[in-house]
């Protein structure tokens, strides 16, 4: 009785010493520098052979990990290295959603002299990244586009390669085997699959099997498999969709279409499970464009007619010659943000959430939607803030040195007080646990009006740092 | 046998719970040893993964260690806020208990067993492992080092009841084998006491008996052992006694009335002399003579009966000197021959050794004398008494020999006892007290020599006397 009262004065005092709201205390969002650990693999002095040496990267505020290690590998300093990509290369873009890094890189290829060349430099790159943490699958592009190794595509990276010689070695291997009748040869691609909110692109990885010259065929038989992940995204076509198998062109402008031809159907399969349009062109331009090589684009025909535009979100877009490009949807590449929500028996499941990929990543953004709690559809599922908490009580997230501090407002602490242990522990552990599933943070300190407290409801102790509770996640 | 019981029971209670302590406190210790080593290795494989802040690793590596066991483990951090649990029920609370506040103020390890005895401290109670069947805890404290500052804690908490439950396992079987050792005692020291005791007890109410009074009591032993030759001996001993008693009672029967017959006689004379009416010179002279001669045969038996009693208590002293045997009963046969001519017997002594021995010689020739005057009191007009002297080995032979009455069969073992009388009427008439071969028997024997005699009822009688030479 006396803490509870204790506690009232507190947040009495914290209320009238700082204006509530917006007004004080909003600090917004702060991921300050912090290190991560990387392997930078460099090209050896004979060119012929990869060396690699572990580093410890500054992520700078507004950077990322992949983006740091891709400079450095880009840009090394010190006359011991040599960088894997020719003089003159440079970032153009970098996807990451769901541990698929897709790195698109401006690349003078004249400089590669030899495939060789360019499969060391796509294995120096793929085993830096991977050598990231929350990495799992690089897809290089270069100048927007795949390159073929071996006359096959390269697919998506995810294991780190033993070596350059090895991985050339394999390539060789993999061309020579599909040369045969009836070689085949794996490779891992990225799916992209319509988020269920139908707002986002989802990226997914998958294995697939090719031989030469059905890899186009190849892939739209995995889009129409559906997505894997059903839950955050939705199937896009159907068996019998393809009208036609779908085919390589190239146009008088000299670039290399793929044609696919779908089944008028498809628009009304679309409109029946409530997918816009517009993601259809998004995902198999994405999808095709991220795998095969030296493809510029598709084109897509529904029925008889083409698909030359699309509304995105409310934008109309037009196809330059009804060429659907990667790079006119590659920034609707979505993220899943997962929550850990309260499963009514203390303990957190897991609840995703489809976002911009960047806001996937951010804790700000994240710490929001676990306020905001669970949505209509998500079922088994209770809010962890008690009642009366909004959005509006998250003053600041900042990330430093892998520890977040929270800053929640007054008002949120006054909430808090009646709180059983047990509800305080959810609550706390919610935002932890959420926050540290981020790559950043590894730890969470939690704040009132920016000031230390010593506990929320009695149970927690706030006054240092807190470390997940992976023994709460429920899966 | 309850005192037997008693004393196994208490002994061996002592040697149990003895024993269960130290194994106890051995187990204990024992665990309480390991336990630390375990939770010192758990911060040593943690501490990289703690400083880190890799709570996934440190989790998992936890659980790794505790699954399977009926074990928990806390990881605190430096203001003792647990960061990990392997039970995911304390992540953030404080947790605050002696061990690892000892750990975070600067020790490297502490470890305790805690009993729930009710009233529990709180952090215990918290820790939920008091479920039923679980009273003993055990929880060890252990710093998490980086680069020599204290990072952590460790605390393992692992559950002592096993060796509870071990030790009472450990209990009931020691209290069973030694139940079972204490029957075996029981019954062995029932044999024991049984071979033992019970003969000394038997032996010590047999003196009881015997020392109020019952010479006939006869201890029942059987066997070989000490026990039974004490048992015989005794009995043997009391069989002795019995007979002596008897022959006491037997001897002061005879002596009374030996005694009292001449003074009975003699007051009857007496008295018919007193209420005579008119005095008869003649019959005053006789019963005077008879008196007299009651006078000395009392004379003679109270004369015996000293000399008897001087022999019994050992008061009889032998003034030993080089004695010729054949001279001495040649003497004693010529003393006698007026009487054997008066009776009509025809005494003769024949000397065919000159034997030599070491003696009293005014003894041995009483000796000699009663023997023969006996054969010649016992020898009808007619009859003849033959003395020898001989030399027999290494002893001296003196042979007295009769063609008397004899003497019956079943009188022969007797007749050297204290007033015994083959036929006491004419031992009266001749004057004899029954002591007298009683005498000889025992002077004999003071002089290491045997007497014997054989004789067959109407042809006679022979006594050998044996004595020493030298």
């Amino acid at each position: 009785m006396i803490r509870k009262i204790t506690a009232l004065i507190l947040a009495l005092i914290l209320i009238a010493a700082f204006p509530a709201g917006a007004e004080a205390g909003q600090m917004g969002e702060y991921v300050g520098e912090y290190a991560a650990e990387a392997t930078l693999w460099f090209r050896r002095s004979d060119g012929t052979e990869l060396t690699s040496v572990d580093r410890t990267l500054v992520v700078a505020e507004g950077k990322t990990p992949e983006r740091c290690a891709l400079e450095a590998l880009l840009h090394p300093t010190g006359e011991d290295w040599i960088s894997p990509a020719p003089q003159g290369t440079q970032l153009t873009r970098l996807e990451k959603s769901g541990g698929i890094v897709t790195v698109d890189l401006a690349v003078d290829l004249s400089y590669l002299e030899s495939q060789q060349e360019l499969a060391l430099m796509r294995t120096a790159i793929c085993n830096t990244l991977l050598s990231l943490e929350g990495v799992d699958a690089v897809n290089l592009m270069l100048n927007s586009r795949k390159e073929a190794v071996c006359g096959l595509p390269d697919g998506v990276a995810t294991e780190k390669d033993a070596g350059a010689a090895v991985e050339w070695a394999r390539f060789q291997a993999d061309a020579e085997r599909c040369g045969q009748e009836g070689g085949v040869s794996q490779r891992w691609a990225v799916l992209y699959f319509p988020s269920q909110n139908g707002l986002w692109l989802l990226p997914e990885l998958r294995e697939i099997s090719i031989s030469e010259g059905d890899s186009a065929a190849r892939l739209m038989e995995e889009i129409i498999a559906g997505p894997a992940r059903e839950e955050t995204s939705a199937r896009l076509l159907t068996v019998g969709a393809l009208a036609a198998e779908p085919t390589i062109e190239i146009t008088p402008a000299g670039e290399q279409i793929v044609r696919i031809a779908l089944n008028a159907s498809v628009r009304d399969s679309l409109l029946l499970q409530g997918t816009p349009e517009w993601l259809l062109s998004a995902a198999i331009s994405m999808t095709v464009c991220s795998f095969l090589p030296e493809v510029d684009g598709v084109t897509i025909t529904l029925g008889e007619e083409p698909v030359f535009g699309a509304n995105i979100r409310g934008a109309n877009r037009i196809f330059e010659d009804n060429i659907i490009r990667r790079q006119d949807f590659n920034m609707y590449v979505g993220g899943i943000c997962q929550l850990r929500l309260d499963d009514g028996g203390g303990n957190l499941t897991p609840v995703e959430r489809v976002t911009s990929a960047a806001r996937a990543e951010s804790p700000w953004h994240v710490l929001q939607q676990l306020i905001a709690g669970p949505t209509s559809g998500e079922n088994g599922v209770f809010q962890v803030t008690p009642a009366g908490v909004s959005t509006q009580d998250l003053l600041g997230v900042r990330v430093e040195n892998g520890t977040a501090t929270v800053n929640f407002s007054a008002n949120f602490y006054r909430l808090c007080q009646p709180l059983n242990p047990r509800q305080e522990r959810t609550l706390v552990y919610a935002i932890v646990n959420t926050l540290c599933q981020l790559p950043p943070v590894k730890a969470v300190c939690i704040r009132i009006e920016g000031a230390e407290v010593e506990t929320l409801a009695g149970e927690i102790s706030l006054t240092g740092e807190l470390l997940p509770s992976p023994g709460m996640n429920a899966f | 046998m309850i005192a037997y019981l008693l004393i196994i029971a208490v002994a061996f209670t002592v040697v149990a719970v003895s024993l269960v302590r130290l194994v106890g406190d051995y187990l204990f210790n024992q665990q309480m040893k390991d336990d630390q080593r375990v939770a010192q290795n758990i911060a040593a494989a943690l501490a990289d993964d703690f400083c880190a802040r890799d709570a996934q690793a440190v989790y998992r590596a936890a659980v790794s260690y505790v699954e399977g066991e009926a074990a928990r483990i806390l990881v605190l951090d430096r203001q003792g806020v647990v960061q990990v649990d392997t039970d995911s029920s304390l992540n953030g609370a404080k947790f605050e208990n002696p061990e690892a506040q000892a750990v975070l103020g600067g020790e490297e390890l502490a470890g305790n067993i805690y009993r729930d005895r009710g009233g529990a401290p709180k952090w215990l109670d918290r820790l939920n492992l008091m479920r039923a069947g679980n009273m003993m805890t055990g929880v060890y404290a252990a710093a998490i080092h980086q680069r020599d500052q204290t990072e952590g804690a460790v605390v393992y908490i692992s559950q002592a009841q096993e060796i509870y439950r071990g030790l009472t396992a450990i209990r009931g079987k020691i209290i069973l084998w030694l139940g079972l050792i204490a029957a075996v005692a029981l019954v062995l020291s029932m044999f024991v006491s049984r071979t033992v005791t019970r003969p000394i007890a038997e032996i010590s109410r047999g003196i009881s008996r015997m020392a109020a009074g019952d010479l006939s009591s006869r201890v029942n032993i059987r066997g070989k052992s000490e026990f039974a030759r004490l048992a015989v001996a005794f009995n043997s001993m009391s069989a002795r006694l019995q007979q002596l008693d008897n022959a006491r009672s037997q001897f002061v029967s005879n002596a009374s009335h030996e005694l009292k017959t001449p003074l009975s006689t003699m007051k009857i004379l007496i008295e018919t002399l007193l209420y005579q009416q008119t005095p008869d010179p003649a019959m005053e002279k006789e019963f005077l003579g008879d008196i007299n001669k009651e006078i000395d045969r009392l004379n003679g038996i109270v004369s015996d009966l000293l000399t008897l009693v001087n022999i019994d208590s050992g008061g009889m002293k032998l003034k030993p000197e080089q004695v010729r045997l054949g001279s001495l009963v040649q003497e004693q046969a010529r003393r006698l021959m007026p009487l054997a001519r008066e009776n009509g017997i025809e005494m003769n002594c024949t000397v065919k050794d000159a034997c030599e021995t070491t003696g009293d010689p005014g003894k041995l020739q009483q000796v000699f004398y009663n023997v023969i005057d006996n054969a010649i009191k016992y020898t009808p007009r007619g009859g003849s008494v033959n003395i020898e002297v001989l030399r027999a080995g290494r002893r001296a032979e003196i042979r007295v020999s009769d063609t008397g009455v004899g003497i019956p069969e079943k009188d022969l073992p007797h007749i050297f006892e204290r007033f015994y009388r083959v036929d006491k009427a004419r031992s009266r008439e001749t004057g004899g007290t029954g002591l007298g071969l009683s005498i000889v028997k025992q002077i004999v024997l003071l002089h290491n020599g045997t007497i014997e005699a054989t004789s067959t009822v109407g042809q006679g009688t022979v006594f050998t006397i044996e004595l020493p030479i030298g």
